[in-house]
């Protein structure tokens, strides 16, 4: 199978099976345009993306190479958030900075199912967690003033737009 | 290393992110965590608001379904319970199911976790009850009315109907009976809403003090939910809707209420509409002209409708022909000018000649098939059934019929029959009973001899009552839609509207066309969920 040099922000290249590299729509759509298809040893640059989380990526891809392609609305698959499997809880057993940095790059390479789990995992981290409690977790500035985080609390009527 | 914060993401990402908690409390607490997030929730709870309504536009509902399975402690089965949205939970009260059980239970569904809960209320119970009304106001939770089965001894009462009032304070945890003054008669099946400082219900099965017998009424009787006083409510005395039990009522505005479909009895099943104009001393009624007739729903009684928007929501089962599902949707355009009717162009759409005779006892008739019942009956009387002896079924008040019905016994046909003497009134209530009983004998026999025993998929049926207010109200019903994955058809459930989804919950499984048949109806009365959402559409951006 052929391969495609991926060169990470930092000049790192990674050399990746096509097919694998394919599951980034980014990377997908860049070698179908650019007619890379079928070159040999075409190095794509992804200026946004460090070697470290590159890795990590082509980790992903490596694993979940044989995943059906989930259907393009997941019509009647449910957004839940308690469906992430094993492999995927412990490969994101990471510090929080990886992990943004993995959704920033499966946000910037469009992978889907990467964006879906990390993405399922932060929302892990916030529910049933009070504001005072994910602001700490997540290192957040509380911009309120005293008077508007009042006025937010007793508020339950929230833009329903009826 | 940059040490990347989750204040890195783009807006799309964390509302992404934010998509994905339940849109109930959790969301509201990420709302409090800074300007940022605040802002990004805002965006979001509003595309699922509005993904919602587009999907219930384009017919393209996404069902969930959670079975008891999953959950527990779990729900004991039941249908005609009723059901209120109020924060971040569902309330469900009472309901019955199939052994002559009536509840009292108070439920609440956590709609964040999705878990049941059952509150250990204090203060004064309820009695058992089914068909009751529960509706929230403020903080609390007003039930009124209901129907139970009647005591087996003395035999033969009538209907048990129930005009107390009972309030639970939800932050107290606890049911407070009051004591109202100028108390209607016993009534269920009735609908209710919440007008400013008014509950307001209409029709139902309603037991004047003197009679024996309940009648479909269509009063309009008011709660003043500050001095707790009944007012009966003087209307123009026409044009107005008949008596009826078992409609879907919802408020337009604040002067405005529509009333959808009811029931009158086994043979009187309503589609229309009606607008009630509050303004002014005595109410008016005026009669909604409904366009679409041809995808109206058969069966609006016992599919509460949900207000969504500026459409109703009604759930019906699919009309299967040979080519595919077909759903039904009404629909109500807004605007004066009677733009955008559905398009027409599915030619598969409707076929009614080509229907299969539909054997529903509910249809009026329209297939001409009740008739033949009667003169079957002869034969049917001996015909050995298979399930429980229910001989009080002559008791049991005109709508749940269909359901009792799925096992007489020879015994119920003898003290049906020691009946007909009795008074006029009665032999006609018991006649209708025996059509019934009839008709589903002779289903039992088809059933039987079929072997098989078809479920329908239940579909959405859409109706905007946008156009409701005109001086001439019209409403359209939406034509139908391909759907699948619907429940199977059920009546007798409720749907209550939470946030950005529909819950449908409870209700007998029952293919309409079949009413008779029941082996063992328990299996078929249910306590799984069902959600109703939007399907997601994008993965960023619109979600």
């Amino acid at each position: 199978m052929p391969n495609i040099k991926l060169q990470s922000s930092d000049g790192e290249t990674f050399e990746v099976d096509v097919e694998i590299a394919k599951c980034s729509v980014t990377i997908k759509t860049m070698l179908e345009d650019l007619g890379m298809d079928d070159e040999e040893e075409e190095v794509v640059p992804l200026p946004n993306v460090n070697s470290a989380i590159l890795r990590k990526v082509i980790q992903w891809a490596t694993y979940h190479k044989d995943d059906p392609p989930p259907p393009e609305d997941d019509e009647n698959k449910e957004k839940r958030t308690d469906d992430i499997s094993s492999w995927d809880a412990d490969f994101l057993k990471v510090d929080q900075g990886t992990l943004f940095e993995l959704i920033l790059a499966a946000n910037y390479l469009d992978i889907k199912g990467l964006l879906d789990v990390t993405c399922k995992t932060v929302a892990n981290m916030i529910k049933g967690k009070a504001p005072e409690e994910i602001r700490k977790t997540f290192n957040i500035k509380n911009d309120f003033t005293a008077s508007k985080k009042s006025r937010f609390v007793e508020e339950n009527e929230w833009c329903e737009e009826k | 290393m940059v040490n990347f914060l989750i204040e890195t993401l783009p807006d799309e990402v964390l509302e992404f992110i934010l998509s994905l908690i339940p849109p109930y409390r959790d969301l509201h607490d990420c709302m409090l965590v800074s300007k940022r997030w605040r802002r990004c929730v805002i965006n979001v709870v509003r595309m699922k608001q509005r993904n919602l309504y587009k999907a219930i536009t384009d017919f393209n509902v996404r069902w969930e379904r959670i079975t008891p399975a999953d959950m527990a402690p779990t729900i004991t089965k039941r249908y005609s319970h009723t059901a209120v949205f109020h924060e971040n939970s569902m309330f469900i009260f009472g309901g019955c199911t199939c052994a002559m059980t009536t509840f009292n239970d108070l439920w609440r569904l956590d709609l964040s976790k999705r878990q049941w809960i059952r509150p250990l209320t204090m203060g004064t119970y309820p009695s058992p009850k089914a068909c009751s009304s529960l509706i929230k106001h403020k903080d609390i939770l007003v039930l009124f009315g209901g129907w139970a089965y009647p005591p087996s001894y003395p035999l033969y009462q009538s209907w048990h109907l129930f005009n107390e009032l009972h309030v639970y304070d939800i932050i107290a945890n606890r049911w407070i009976c009051i004591n109202t003054v100028n108390t209607p008669p016993p009534v269920a099946g009735h609908s209710v809403s919440i007008v400013g400082n008014w509950m307001i219900i209409f029709g139902g099965l309603q037991k004047p003090s003197n009679a024996v017998h309940c009648e479909k009424s269509n009063d309009i009787w008011k709660l003043n939910l500050e001095t707790w006083a009944w007012h009966k409510q003087e209307v123009e005395s026409s044009p107005k809707p008949s008596g009826r039990f078992g409609q879907t009522q919802v408020v337009l505005d604040d002067e405005n209420l529509l009333i959808l479909g009811g029931s009158a009895g086994p043979m009187f099943h309503y589609c229309d509409a009606w607008v009630l104009n509050m303004s002014g001393e005595i109410w008016k009624w005026k009669k909604v002209d409904i366009f679409g007739k041809a995808n109206e729903p058969t069966n609006i009684w016992s599919n509460p409708g949900c207000k969504i928007g500026d459409k109703i929501v009604v759930l019906n089962r699919i009309r299967q022909t040979e080519s595919s599902p077909i759903a039904y949707y009404p629909k109500t355009t807004w605007c004066v000018n009677n733009r955008n009717l559905p398009d027409d162009g599915r030619s598969a759409r409707i076929d009614l000649a080509a229907r299969q005779p539909d054997k529903d006892d509910n249809v009026n008739g329209k297939r001409g098939t009740l008739k033949n019942f009667k003169r079957e009956a002869d034969d049917e009387d001996e015909l050995p059934l298979p399930g429980n002896s229910n001989s009080n079924s002559n008791q049991q008040p005109n709508r749940e019929n269909i359901r009792i019905h799925a096992m007489p016994s020879s015994s119920g046909i003898n003290s049906m029959a020691a009946f007909n003497g009795l008074d006029n009134r009665r032999a006609q209530v018991s006649e209708v009973m025996r059509e019934k009983r009839l008709a589903s004998l002779l289903k039992v026999k088809e059933n039987l001899t079929k072997g098989a025993y078809k479920k329908r998929k239940k579909d959405s049926l859409f109706r905007n009552i946008s156009q409701a207010l005109g001086e001439n109200p019209t409403a359209t019903w939406l034509p139908p839609k391909n759907l699948t994955n619907g429940p199977e058809e059920t009546i007798l459930y409720t749907l209550v509207e939470g946030k950005s989804e529909l819950i449908m919950f409870g209700g007998i499984q029952k293919d309409a066309s079949s009413l008779g048949f029941s082996m063992n109806l328990s299996s078929q009365i249910s306590n799984s969920l069902h959600f109703i959402t939007a399907p997601n559409y994008g993965r960023l951006g619109a979600l």
